[in-house]
């Protein structure tokens, strides 16, 4: 059987770049706007939550249980478990909104011809804002408890970089996988929730028997490594960084792929 | 008149799974069925036939958001596709910001939408209102804003869906009369409508579409007394 020709062959538009990056400005502003609707505090949200959950783990885990991490000093475990948090809910959130973006979105796919990976983009970008601002809320802590008296800002720099890219190649996956499959959506919450608990958020990496060797197959296990590493000691391992960095870029090609290859089914998203 | 097309479509199908009434079951729907066409520099089509024949679904292959099942759509120029108006706005966001999301939504530069800014909200009618936000403003004047964007600038080649005029009486002469400066811009205008006794007189070419296939194309009367025959 002759395979049938199905194609859209299209023009090279002039000032595709510019076009498409204020197009994926205007994307993240209305998410940001929709998400401070009607709240009276608006854009200061950003700012407070990360303060407010540093104060709420800092309290109950520090002051009320006493909790301490082995090998470490009581005062540095708001800073493993906040660090750990900003990395974990910058993924994790962004994983949860990039299910739901063509769905969300499926009038303005629809009705409007532009490149569909500006929406996992736009959210990918939101959420790191809110990375950014929680990890100068860390970085406030570090400095307040008098953990560091600087930061290894060029390392910070390229950790932010991998793990962005790190994100937006999940995002791209995410936001396809679930038009195909929608029981996705029920599902992620037990994906994320096994990849929370196998990964060293609420505790620092020592702590994983050297026996779980596949442990260290999740790519969170070394982010994490070395985040708090960069965040506690000011010092970094620029190998582990490439590492990271390999793999966030491999990820990338691969989720791309797919992305491009089926892309056109968000058309169809009922 | 250029003889090369702007765009071609060469045996475009589209095939839906639409629920069956009655049944809890679904079957294959033909949205398009091996459509053949060109379109040309300065034309005005009408597209046209009863509901859920595939003119939306048209509209959408031209403008590029379709998954299309088999054949080829050539583009020279990318068209500016207007299907749901108010589909594109921000209701938390306020008129101006509005402008500029639908416009950069739509591909017009920033710069394009600063210099047209004044003449949007002009052209409007919401200068009052144009620092609220859309949830204060009721679904016509929303409209009216879309309509503002939508058809601001000069673009080469628009594809509207059932959208000629909109709004009260006075925007929807100021509507027609900007559609008709369209026209006067060389732009090629694609128009899925109902209104038939508007389209005799605007329309340059009409298609007549039944079941996702083309039934008739050609000279505007011709083609509208063909589908008011077939009742």
């Amino acid at each position: 059987m002759a395979t049938a020709l199905t194609k859209h062959l299209s023009p090279p538009r002039k000032y595709w770049f510019k076009i498409n990056f204020e197009r994926l400005i205007v994307l993240t502003q209305k998410e940001i706007r929709s998400r401070y609707k009607f709240t009276v505090l608006g854009w200061l949200w950003i700012i407070l939550t990360p303060i407010i959950q540093a104060l709420v783990i800092s309290f109950f885990l520090v002051k009320v249980i006493g909790l301490k991490a082995p090998g470490t000093e009581t005062i540095e475990l708001p800073v493993i478990i906040l660090s750990g948090l900003t990395v974990w809910n910058f993924v994790s959130r962004t994983i949860i909104q990039s299910m739901n973006t063509f769905i969300m979105n499926k009038g303005l796919v629809k009705n409007n011809y532009l490149p569909l990976f500006l929406l996992p983009l736009s959210n990918t970008i939101v959420k790191f804002i809110d990375f950014l601002t929680d990890t100068a809320v860390v970085l406030i802590i570090v400095f307040a408890l008098q953990l560091q008296t600087q930061i290894n800002i060029l390392a910070l720099i390229l950790f932010a970089i991998c793990l962005f890219i790190f994100v937006y190649a999940l995002s791209l996956f995410f936001s396809l996988i679930n038009i195909f499959v929608r029981d996705f959506g029920h599902l992620i919450s037990f994906i994320l929730s096994i990849w929370f608990w196998s990964s060293p958020i609420f505790y620092p990496a020592t702590l994983i028997a050297p026996k779980l060797w596949f442990v260290n197959l999740n790519p969170l296990v070394h982010m994490l490594a070395s985040f708090r590493q960069i965040m506690l000691t000011n010092t970094f391992d620029s190998d582990k960084l490439i590492k990271i960095f390999l793999m966030s870029v491999v990820l990338l090609i691969l989720t791309n792929f797919f992305f491009m290859r089926n892309q056109k089914k968000v058309y169809d998203v009922e | 008149m250029s003889n090369n097309p702007l765009i071609t479509l060469n045996s475009v199908t589209k095939q839906y799974l639409s629920p069956q009434a009655g049944k809890g079951s679904r079957q294959l729907v033909k949205a398009l069925d091996r459509v053949s066409f060109d379109i040309f520099e300065q034309e005005v089509i009408g597209v046209i036939g009863p509901n859920g024949c595939g003119k939306t679904t048209l509209l959408r292959a031209i403008g590029g958001t379709l998954d299309i099942d088999k054949g080829l759509i050539k583009r020279q120029v990318m068209p500016r596709t207007i299907i749901e108006l108010t589909q594109n706005l921000v209701y938390e966001a306020t008129g101006v910001q509005n402008i500029f999301y639908f416009g950069a939504i739509i591909g017009i530069e920033k710069r394009e939408i600063k210099a047209h800014l004044d003449s949007i909200i002009r052209f409007s009618g919401l200068a009052h209102v144009i620092q609220e936000p859309l949830s204060h403003y009721s679904s016509g004047m929303r409209m009216k804003l879309a309509y503002s964007v939508a058809t601001m600038g000069n673009p080469k080649l628009i594809c509207l869906d059932e959208i000629i005029s909109v709004g009260d009486k006075n925007f929807s002469a100021k509507a027609t009369k900007k559609f008709e400066s369209l026209r006067k811009q060389k732009c090629t205008i694609i128009l899925a409508t109902h209104q038939l006794d508007n389209l005799v007189n605007i329309a340059t070419r009409v298609i007549y579409i039944k079941n996702g296939k083309i039934i008739a194309d050609g000279c505007p009367k011709k083609v509208i007394e063909q589908y008011k025959q077939s009742g």
